[in-house]
């Protein structure tokens, strides 16, 4: 059993009479990238305000590292970076500026700055403001300033944000590097499960300020299970057929659909379709897709 | 502490609201040099007509501007988030703002004593100058800046727009031309202090300061107290 990173407890917020994030049970072992997951407004950001101590639960404890977050702040805040929602800079200093303005909080040595540049490839940048930065620069010095203090824990909200698709692929590679070769332990969330797809190892779903699914991102895809789909005429007698001859088969939009079916049982299917004369046009296996997983579990809403 | 002060007088000397400490005091000077004073007040006079711009509005103005600049590169940027997810203190954080504030009013001040200085030598009035009295006014109406700058330091943290805490300042400094001239409610206002604090008086009625102890008391201290109490656990409180 790995060590738990990130434990939360009935975790909520409530804001006015409406809870933004409901009795969250977060856990995050060591060295996972674990892909927080939901659609805009679900709760993420709120959950992560409060991982930061940036915002006070309503109910519920935090645990990271093993320590209390409530008693321990800065204790816990010390090993962990974090990027918040957009991009945090100050617009009149440069690139290197607003690092050094982090480094000086964080003790950190001079030459990280440097370092943590060429991560996040500003380095020939580093000498101009920031407010000049278009969206992907400034993410990317985001992440640099998340980077600065060689945290144990990075907590990054949608760090892909207004990147362009070159730039995506970098930050993924980085993330996906990063418990490789430091064993960071990396919290990431997005309203895209195709990125989380690509990167994560555990996901968590949350919809409507509720935990839906917490695994890991196989057990996600087991769930894709396959369905053999059978088009015939008159599908209603041919699925009386099946039925009376002791399979499971479902009739769906005038098709017979048959779920988790050995290719055995399918060729035994086809064999008495056949031989009642019922005509096959067509036979056809479909996956349902992680979006299709993902849309059954937040019950359709939210745009992917 | 000394490194949350460290990362801000970076941030701060940076932008380019520092020079504002320059204006006021550029100006008093030019109304020292420009208005006569005669033996054997002469120092005290030229200090009376530099105080009236200064302390009656610039200076009450000035907090205001000060203390909203330096939460203004936070609220822009979303400075705020990534500072205080940093392993700081609030506390600390809230401090080392309000310290910033007094330092460049602290800086303004005393580039007001220096253009007084200038224009009576440069008017050759007798040559030992009035170390005691310049000194008084000065640093009397730094402390009598602290409440204005905890209240706005208060207001400018709340607030994320530049220009709201402004305008209450504006609101409650404009009134000073009014209310100094009340005997009954001059010295209980507390934009009006300022003023009152640098005003040089020929019989000097308590110690070090232009002011009475009991104004001093209350309404300096007690204002201060108040404001910088409220503002301090609003935001310790803050919800980022």
């Amino acid at each position: 059993m790995k060590e738990t990173i990130i434990k939360t407890s009935g975790l909520s917020k409530k804001f006015g009479t409406r809870y933004a994030v409901a009795n969250v049970d977060l856990h995050i072992p060591r060295g996972e990238i674990y892909g927080f997951l939901g659609p805009n407004g679900a709760g993420k950001t709120t959950t992560i305000r409060m991982l930061l101590g940036l915002a006070k639960p309503t109910n519920g404890t935090i645990q990271i590292f093993g320590k209390d977050l409530k008693k321990e702040k800065l204790e816990v805040l010390k090993r962990v970076g974090s990027l918040v929602e957009y991009p945090s800079y100050y617009g009149h200093l440069t690139a290197r500026e607003n690092l050094e303005a982090i480094r000086i909080l964080l003790d950190a040595p001079k030459t990280r700055i440097d370092e943590v540049l060429s991560i996040v490839r500003l380095t020939r940048e580093a000498k101009r403001p920031v407010k000049g930065f278009s969206l992907g620069m400034k993410q990317r010095l985001g992440i640099a300033a998340a980077l600065l203090g060689n945290p144990e824990l990075l907590i990054l909200d949608e760090p892909t944000n207004g990147l362009d698709p070159s730039g995506i692929l970098e930050i993924r590679e980085l993330i996906k590097s990063m418990p490789k070769e430091h064993g960071i332990t990396i919290l990431v969330s997005s309203h895209l499960l195709s990125e989380i797809d690509l990167m994560a190892t555990q996901v968590g779903i949350i919809s409507k300020g509720r935990m839906i699914f917490q695994d890991s991102i196989e057990t996600l895809r087991r769930r894709s299970s396959s369905n053999i789909v059978i088009k015939t005429d008159e599908a209603e007698e041919a699925w009386k057929l099946l039925l009376s001859k002791g399979h499971n088969a479902e009739l769906e939009q005038g098709r017979l659909q048959l779920s988790n079916i050995s290719d055995h049982e399918i060729s035994k299917v086809i064999a008495e379709l056949v031989e009642s004369r019922f005509p096959v046009y067509r036979v056809q296996e479909e996956k349902k897709s992680l979006e299709d997983i993902f849309l059954e579990l937040t019950g359709g809403e939210g745009g992917l | 502490m000394g490194k949350i002060l460290r990362s801000e007088l970076l941030k701060l000397r940076k932008s380019s609201i520092w020079l504002l400490i320059f204006v006021s005091p550029a100006l008093s000077t030019v109304i020292g040099f420009a208005e006569s004073a005669e033996a054997p007040h002469e120092w005290m006079l030229t200090l009376t007509y530099m105080v009236f711009t200064h302390g009656l509005l610039f200076l009450p103005l000035l907090t205001g501007v000060f203390s909203a600049f330096v939460c203004r590169y936070e609220h822009t940027g979303g400075g705020w988030k990534q500072l205080l997810a940093m392993p700081v203190s609030r506390g600390k954080v809230y401090l080392a703002k309000l310290m910033l504030v007094i330092g460049l009013l602290l800086a303004t001040q005393l580039l007001f004593a220096g253009g007084c200085i200038l224009a009576g030598l440069a008017k050759g009035y007798e040559p030992s100058i009035p170390w005691k009295m310049i000194g008084t006014s000065i640093f009397g109406g730094l402390v009598a800046c602290l409440p204005l700058a905890a209240l706005q330091l208060f207001v400018s943290t709340a607030w994320s727009s530049f220009a709201a805490p402004l305008a209450i300042n504006v609101i409650f400094t404009l009134p000073n031309i009014l209310v100094v001239n009340s005997e009954k409610y001059g010295s209980y206002y507390p934009w009006a202090q300022p003023f009152l604090a640098m005003l040089p008086s020929a019989e000097s009625d308590f110690g070090a300061m232009n002011v009475s102890l009991e104004t001093l008391l209350f309404v300096i201290a007690g204002s201060f107290l108040l404001f910088f109490a409220s503002g301090f656990t609003y935001f310790l409180r803050k919800e980022v």
